[in-house]
């Protein structure tokens, strides 16, 4: 049996340790806060791009347009968001089976499907494993920024022009609430603009405008930063998922060195007693000895 | 007429009312007055001048589309900036790293040359911006 003051020493690591995952706890919520946040500023701005490149490119052709055109997806990118740290439940093996399984099964019917890692857990993940890599992101999650996206952005949709890929895809964990997430897998590009997009805003409508330059050139500029935004909210979605799972698992680690300290502490004072009593009993054995 | 200008980071500007907004169209500069025909244009990068009947204020701006109908424009933009908001050490350093990345390329680069060049110009904005916005304060 351990003794007392090996028990002691435990209850005070696991009380140390219980300090350390309350903390990250409320660390996470606070993070998870501030992710909320950001994603509602961006919310009337991407709703905005959405309706103007439905209003626009609803009278171009869509064929016409590199961003926009439907091709054969031979060769296919599948953007794999996970966090960088650990210590988040199961957020990452989620993210990781269901692109592990994506490529096993081809569910998108790819010929070719290579990967961009964003983040350190699905990057060491998948570079133990035989699959083609195409790009590495780190610490994009840590410091969320429309910048940052936007540099993804760019070098993804670069290669989709240039007909090195047919379509971009995106994996990911959708926040539905500090205790659910929710991974899917989005399509990012060709952009389809669908029926289903609200035309909310009240935009282009049915009003005569002057375009300047031209209507396309509008949808040129616009386009790629419909990208971007998808991108950052992929990426914001991810991070306030990341955050939840995080503070779940720090509370259930929270409530088992609860548990844990509650049975040292009862081992404890069994085994003082224990010690006690032997004791007694010594000293009254010794005393009837000497009679 | 009213302006909105919408971010990323939210609502810039909200339902201000203005008398003349100068912005940096893909072509050139262009300015909006009251009574302006229905118009919908690309935006790049360089200063956004808001006129209202305080002053002038100056925004470093880059990217989307303005949309301007029956007296309300609408800008969308990437990136939005008041003079008093930009930081002025950050844009030096970026400016400093495009520059630098710049002079090693050449347009046959292509993309590359594109983003670094846009970089210096968004460095560039900021610092003329923050300039300006400096001067008419002193």
């Amino acid at each position: 049996m351990a003794t007392l003051k090996q028990i002691r020493r435990r209850i005070a690591s696991t009380r140390s340790t219980q300090k350390i995952t309350r903390a990250m706890k409320l660390v996470a919520a606070a993070k998870l806060r501030r992710a909320q946040m950001n994603m509602e500023r961006a919310k009337p701005y991407a709703a905005r791009i959405r309706d103007v490149i439905f209003d626009l490119a609803g009278h171009t052709e869509r064929e016409s347009h590199p961003l926009l055109a439907v091709r054969e997806e031979k060769k296919a990118l599948l953007v794999v968001i996970t966090s960088d740290r650990g210590l988040c439940g199961a957020f990452n093996s989620n993210i990781v089976r269901r692109a592990e399984r994506y490529l096993r099964d081809r569910e998108g019917g790819h010929e070719e499907v290579s990967l961009a890692l964003l983040g350190r857990k699905g990057r060491d993940y998948f570079r133990r494993r035989a699959y083609p890599i195409r790009r590495e992101y780190m610490e994009v999650l840590s410091a969320p920024s429309l910048e940052r996206a936007s540099e993804i952005g760019r070098e993804v949709t670069a290669e989709f022009v240039d007909g090195g890929l047919d379509a971009v895809y995106v994996v990911y964990n959708e926040f539905k609430s500090a205790v659910a997430q929710q991974v899917v897998v989005e399509r990012l590009l060709p952009i389809v603009p669908e029926s289903d997009w609200a035309l909310a805003g009240g935009g282009a409508g049915g009003a005569d405008f002057e375009y300047e330059p031209s209507r396309r050139a509008i949808l040129d500029s616009v386009l790629p930063l419909y990208v971007n935004v998808r991108l950052y909210f992929a990426v914001l979605e991810s991070l306030a998922a990341e955050m939840g799972a995080r503070m779940t698992a720090m509370e259930n680690a929270t409530a088992n060195a609860g548990e844990l300290i509650r049975v040292l502490t009862l081992q404890y004072n069994k085994a003082r007693q224990a010690a006690i009593t032997k004791e007694m009993l010594e000293i009254v054995g010794g005393a009837e000895a000497m009679r | 007429m009213k302006l909105d200008v919408v971010t990323p980071e939210g609502s810039k500007v909200r339902d201000e009312e203005v008398t003349e907004v100068t912005l940096p169209g893909v072509l050139g500069e262009m300015g909006i007055l009251p009574g302006h025909v229905a118009m919908m244009a690309a935006l790049g990068t360089g200063p956004m001048r808001v006129q209202t009947a305080q002053g002038a204020v100056l925004y470093a701006i880059s990217g989307g589309y303005v949309e301007v109908l029956e007296d309300v424009v609408r800008v969308l933009t990437e990136t939005c900036e008041r003079h008093d908001e930009v930081d002025v050490e950050r844009a030096r350093g970026k400016l400093a790293e495009a520059a630098q990345r710049l002079s090693g390329l050449s347009p046959a680069d292509g993309e590359s040359y594109q983003v670094a060049l846009l970089s210096v110009k968004k460095a560039e904005t900021r610092l003329r911006v923050a300039e300006s916005g400096r001067q008419r304060v002193s």
